[in-house]
């Protein structure tokens, strides 16, 4: 028994090890800039960007930054590794490995502790979606562009997912307390609250969750993470500009936020694409497989469907359905963005839609493993045969993060 | 043939600083309680490094870390000033819907910037030349070069103002209900010689703390951006205290003294007060008290988790 404990951690290391490889092999060694990245890039800027304060001296004669003391637990990250005598220029990627990894150890705790299985063949199966789950194309596009504190949150998802449902289980409120830390942690980026929420609220329909449990404890974790944002919110509440600063009543007829969204529609949603305008994921696999690269993104679409069908658990359907809903709420929100924007003005913080696409591939992951998990053992053949094709073709998603994540050495005329 | 859209092939990129940065950054830092504030040229929320080929043009643009992250304050950029009354001024004379001509009377209406830099390998819409730089003050006897090396290029203002003066206007002169007439009544240069510097010291960008000052004149003088949040206390006895009991007396000082109500706009973005005493006076940014309260929160709740469970270890050891 012990033995078997010790392999499905072993296997899961293993794992670790291999996206250490993926991403230490195809980073890039030092400063990350271009996009949206912003990086001290020496000892006296690293002075400057420490300091937390509720002013910003440093542009256009000063500014109100209260908003910008949200970001105390990453810059407490960043001092901490920088503490221990990580070199400046290495941060950046030590920061992107650590939050890889650990997306990949929530995600298989998780699912382990959900199914309630330590068998081997099972652990492996969940590393391998892992790896499409982090490796995901709203992920890739996020990082591109350094919207890093989106990669937090949406790789540090399974982690808080795992210590809610431990919540329900045994220690509530130390549980409560650590899903609650990496809320805080993952709030930074201020869509964690709709994207947690949404993703976790399909939850409430499964039978095996006790679901008054389930919403005492979410409600008592976002008690805690207020507390744990007091930081900001303290501050915010002695603003003269309060509404201004958390709802700027304007935001949602700028060009950004109208340009943004062009690509939002159910083509892009079903292959996990379009989190962003500028669609790099998109470029590099169609670069990759030329016309194929349609099929690849759209069959395990169709296999989950075949999969799906012939499911006895309810759940797994009502999984899907609501994905199909969240999908048509999206589209359809979309369609008529300004009206919807300006009627819910309290909602404006959230008016990049196409930025949720990313709550996508964690709701498809899920699937695939419930299926796996529940008919892997299945007698029939061709089920087996559909669930392995569902991984590999899920596996080619790692093309991108491999070949094209940096530009190689005179690439760029 | 096939057709990439260019806007799209994107990938991550290594910046490597060059040494006369690195070397630049080390002088301003040693040099920096010498500034109030620098400008950067070329300026904008977006550049491009002319000498890396990863950063050069097009899409390949940069966020301008070197102006953000300066250990002298000297960032503009329109795209981030929502939340400052100094955005009327920096769309009048820098940037709005599209860049205006940096031009040579602009210097002198940039009372408190003391150092202009032009970084010769950067670009970005603003279009100023190297040359038109070196012209604003080459024979200008109000500056000389502080800084030249293969990218950049500096000149510091000779007498430099301060982020802190004393100057006599009367309270009712500033009488408007309209902000932007506040702003725009008076010229800083229609007071010029008519000032007088004060030291202070700056805890952080939220926090400046005078001792005294002696001077005939009232009207106390902040050359940063004209906010509501920004208070005037005073705070009796505060350098006596380990910053711990400082800040204590701020939230005692705010909550039962309050701020100085005579609070004004001035000079395009500035911040102007009328002033009853002439000592142990604290500027706060307000919502700076919530920040303190708040770590105050942590401090105890810390504490109170640490004997908690300190205390239950104990008990298990023990009993």
């Amino acid at each position: 028994m012990k033995l078997k404990n010790n392999s499905s951690e072993i296997i899961t290391v293993f794992f670790s090890i291999i996206i250490f490889f993926i991403l230490f092999l195809n980073l890039p060694h030092g400063f990350i800039l271009g996009g949206d990245w912003t990086f001290p890039f020496s000892n006296e800027s690293y002075e400057t960007w420490t300091n937390l304060s509720t002013w910003n001296s440093k542009q256009n004669f000063g500014s109100s930054s209260v908003l910008s003391l949200n970001a105390l637990y990453y810059k407490f990250f960043v001092e901490i590794l920088f503490f221990v005598g990580v070199p400046l220029k290495y941060i950046q990627v030590s920061i992107i490995i650590i939050i890889f990894i650990l997306g990949q150890l929530g995600f298989v705790l998780f699912f382990i502790n959900y199914l309630n299985t330590r068998k081997l063949i099972y652990v492996i199966l969940i590393n391998i979606v892992a790896l499409s789950y982090i490796f995901s194309p709203p992920n890739f596009n996020f990082l591109m562009m350094g919207w890093i504190l989106g990669n937090i949150s949406y790789l540090l998802y399974p982690f808080f997912l795992f210590f809610l449902f431990k919540s329900l289980s045994k220690q509530q409120n130390l549980n409560c307390f650590f899903a609650a830390l990496i809320f805080s942690f993952s709030i930074m980026q201020v869509h964690t609250i709709a994207w947690y929420l949404l993703m976790s609220l399909i939850f409430l329909f499964d039978t095996r969750v006790d679901n008054k449990k389930l919403i005492l404890n979410y409600l008592k974790i976002c008690l805690i993470t207020i507390f744990l944002n007091i930081h900001w919110i303290f501050p915010l509440m002695l603003d003269v500009n309060q509404g201004e600063q958390v709802l700027p009543s304007l935001l949602y007829k700028t060009a950004a936020t109208k340009g943004m969204d062009l690509f939002l529609n159910f083509n892009q949603i079903f292959k996990l694409y379009g989190s962003l305008f500028n669609e790099h994921y998109e470029t590099w696999f169609k670069d990759s497989f030329s016309y194929l690269y349609n099929f690849l993104a759209f069959i395990p679409m169709l296999i989950l469907l075949l999969l799906l069908q012939k499911n006895k658990i309810k759940f797994y359907k009502l999984v899907f359905s609501y994905i199909l809903i969240l999908a048509i709420s999206l589209i359809i929100i979309n369609l008529n963005k300004e009206d919807f924007f300006y009627t819910f003005s309290y909602l404006i913080p959230f008016r990049h839609l196409s930025r949720f696409i990313i709550i996508f591939p964690f709701l498809f992951s899920f699937l695939i493993i419930s299926m796996i998990f529940s008919q892997f053992e299945n007698q029939k053949k061709y089920k087996k045969i559909l669930i392995f094709s569902l991984l590999i073709i899920n596996f080619l998603n790692l093309e991108p993060w491999i070949s094209n994540i940096k530009y190689n050495e005179n690439e760029k005329n | 043939m096939k057709k990439i859209n260019w806007e799209k092939n994107f990938k991550l990129r290594e910046f490597k600083p060059s040494n006369d940065y690195i070397k630049f950054y080390e002088k301003l830092d040693n040099d920096k309680d010498k500034f109030t504030r620098s400008l950067y040229f070329p300026y904008g929320a977006l550049i491009f490094l002319n000498d890396d080929k990863y950063f050069s043009a097009g899409f390949l643009s940069i966020v301008d870390i070197f102006s953000t992250f300066s250990p002298i304050p000297g960032a503009i950029s329109v795209g981030s000033g929502r939340f400052t009354n100094s955005k009327l001024f920096i769309e009048k004379n820098f940037v709005k819907s599209s860049h205006i001509k940096f031009k040579k009377n602009m210097i002198d209406q940039l009372y408190t910037v003391d150092l202009f830099i032009y970084r010769k390998n950067i670009s970005s819409n603003v279009k100023l030349s190297i040359n038109e730089f070196k012209n604003f003050f080459n024979n200008n006897n109000k500056f000389k070069l502080y800084y030249e090396s293969e990218n950049i290029l500096a000149y510091e203002r000779i007498k430099k103002n301060s982020l802190i003066e004393i100057i006599e206007i009367k309270e009712k002169n500033l009488n408007e209900n309209n902000l932007f007439y506040k702003l725009t009544k008076y010229e800083y240069s229609d007071f010029h010689g008519a000032k007088d510097k004060v030291n202070f010291i700056r805890t952080n960008d939220s926090i400046i703390y005078i001792e005294k000052f002696d001077d005939t004149a009232k009207s106390f003088l902040f050359n940063e951006s004209y906010s509501e949040n920004w208070c005037l206390l005073y705070v009796p006895n505060y350098l006596k205290y380990p910053s711990i009991f400082q800040n204590l007396l701020l939230l005692k000082s705010y909550f039962f003294g309050g701020c100085n109500k005579k609070h004004e706009a001035i000079f395009s973005y500035s911040n102007f007060w009328t002033l009853n005493k002439k000592d142990n006076i604290v500027l706060i940014f307000s919502p700076q008290i919530g920040f303190i309260i708040s770590k105050y929160i942590y401090l105890i709740s810390f504490l109170y988790l640490t004997i908690l469970f300190l205390k239950k270890k104990l008990i298990r050891k023990y009993f």
